[in-house]
């Protein structure tokens, strides 16, 4: 056996189980990838079915398809890392018999292939979106959009770690962690625009990180997007960043149990 | 050289700290195929985990300058919807073999697990006795100084024990093992060091007869 450094040592592990992570994820089902696709698809479908046909109007000054997208997209890939991320340990843990392979490899990994499904799910839906129906899609700041998706992905990173755990001692608590995700998401903004909310309820939902990251990256797609006020991402940033290192410390406390088979 | 040095370990449980080994120390001298034998849960296959690192110790310290296997034969790792040869291929990632060298590797697991097309199917589809030659084969592709055997020489058909067991001879000059086992024939035959596992203390016999004769005391 050739010794190696532990970041050699790392680097195979996390590509060795991402690419364990992504054909596992594409072949879990019979035609995994179209159900990849379909997911979002079928939230906007539906959406703009209901808002065009049964409300009979349609968003004010935006694409409705693409204006879902730019949220649904996103929210899906956090609420899948942030998922995903809480199962990790736990169906890996045979994995861990070898001893190169640890919690964190698993954990990155995932993250990684959450990031990538996402990424091109948008791109595929936007090109789609652009191509044949003539949507623009153009994303009007790029840079900081790019910006907005590293918080939200170290966000929901933070948050899957700590649910991972809390989730590991406590496995009961794993079914509220999923059920979470419902309101959040009817929280977050990502089927309506922020400013449509009352003054007298938005600064309750200004608690919800998710509905800052979800207006952030509208705010970057959409030329002159309206300014919600108390709408920023200083919140979730600060609290990405909190959460990180909560992750980082309960990971650091609790990383010989995570392993024990 | 394996050394334990002051090594506690316990496990928590329902009726409080169960404790397995206390303040443990010894010494595994170079060059021995060492036989662990004791009766059912005295802490032989714990002793295995902290030798492959599967599991820490409480307190204390293991050393050793030797590169120790996985548990041989384990095939809990392997993915039920991935083929033999892509599970084969995952564990080869892990350990920095590429390219050639996993060519190498993945084409001595398929000749020496003998399922044929099999190989190419997904894991969830093999009998228990497929997976073991598979996980078996995997084990010896790989050139460790020392491999764990915790009785995965138990499954399998006749063909296949034999085949195991002269894998192992094959390569006595370069490595060692460590086995896990309740047959004495098989002490007898692959061993030349015995470590007696009873209540927490280990007993150590570079005298194999005498090794099993205390084992049979304790019975």
């Amino acid at each position: 056996m050739q010794p190696r450094s532990s970041f050699a040592i790392t680097k195979a592990v996390i590509f060795a189980l991402t690419l364990r992570e992504i054909r596992g994820r594409l072949n879990a089902r019979r035609l995994g990838t179209f159900w990849i696709l379909f997911e979002p698809i079928a939230h906007v479908v539906g959406i703009v079915a209901f808002i065009t046909i049964i409300r009979g109007r349609s968003a004010p000054g935006y694409d409705v398809p693409v204006f879902l997208l730019t949220g649904v997209v996103p929210f899906l890939m956090m609420k899948n890392v942030c998922l995903k991320l809480m199962e990790a340990v736990a169906s890996n843990k045979s994995l861990f018999s070898y001893r190169q392979i640890k919690p964190f490899d698993a954990i990155v990994a995932r993250t990684i292939v959450e990031c990538t499904i996402s990424a091109c799910v948008y791109i595929i839906l936007m090109g789609g979106l652009g191509f044949f129906f003539g949507y623009d899609i153009a994303i009007s700041k790029p840079l900081e959009w790019l910006g907005i998706l590293v918080v939200a992905v170290m966000f929901s990173f933070s948050m899957g770690v700590v649910f991972c755990i809390i989730g590991e001692a406590v496995p009961e608590l794993k079914t509220f962690f999923r059920l979470l995700f419902l309101p959040l998401y009817f929280m977050a903004g990502v089927l309506y625009p922020v400013w449509v909310m009352p003054q007298t309820i938005l600064p309750w939902l200004t608690w919800n990180p998710f509905l800052h990251i979800i207006d952030g990256l509208r705010r970057a797609v959409f030329d002159h997007y309206p300014e919600t006020p108390g709408v920023n991402m200083y919140y979730p940033t600060a609290v990405a960043v909190v959460l990180l290192f909560v992750a980082a410390g309960l990971y650091r406390a609790q990383r010989l149990r995570l392993v024990a088979i | 050289m394996i050394e334990f040095k002051n090594v506690t370990k316990s496990y928590r449980t329902n009726i409080g700290r169960q404790y397995v080994f206390r303040d443990l120390s010894f010494r595994i001298p170079d060059g021995r195929n060492v036989a662990l034998i004791g009766r059912n849960g005295a802490g032989k296959s714990t002793l295995m985990r902290l030798l492959g690192g599967l599991d820490t110790a409480d307190s204390g310290k293991i050393i050793s300058d030797r590169s120790i296997s996985w548990p041989v034969g384990l095939s809990g790792g392997f993915q039920g919807s991935l083929t033999g040869r892509q599970n084969v291929k995952f564990i080869c990632r892990v350990y920095g073999a590429e390219d050639e060298q996993m060519r190498k590797k993945v084409a001595y697991v398929e000749d020496f697990a003998e399922i044929g097309k099999y190989f190419d199917q997904p894991v969830k589809t093999y009998s228990t006795g497929m997976r073991a030659r598979v996980a078996f084969g995997l084990s010896l592709a790989f050139d460790f100084d020392c491999y764990l055997v915790d009785e995965a020489m138990s499954v399998g058909d006749a063909h296949f024990k034999a085949k195991a067991a002269a894998a192992f001879q094959e390569r006595v000059d370069r490595a060692n093992i460590i086995l896990v086992t309740h047959g004495m024939n098989q002490v007898r035959k692959m061993c030349n060091f015995v470590m007696l596992v009873d209540h927490g203390h280990i007993e150590m016999f570079e005298d194999v007869e005498a090794g099993i004769a205390a084992y049979m005391k304790l019975m």
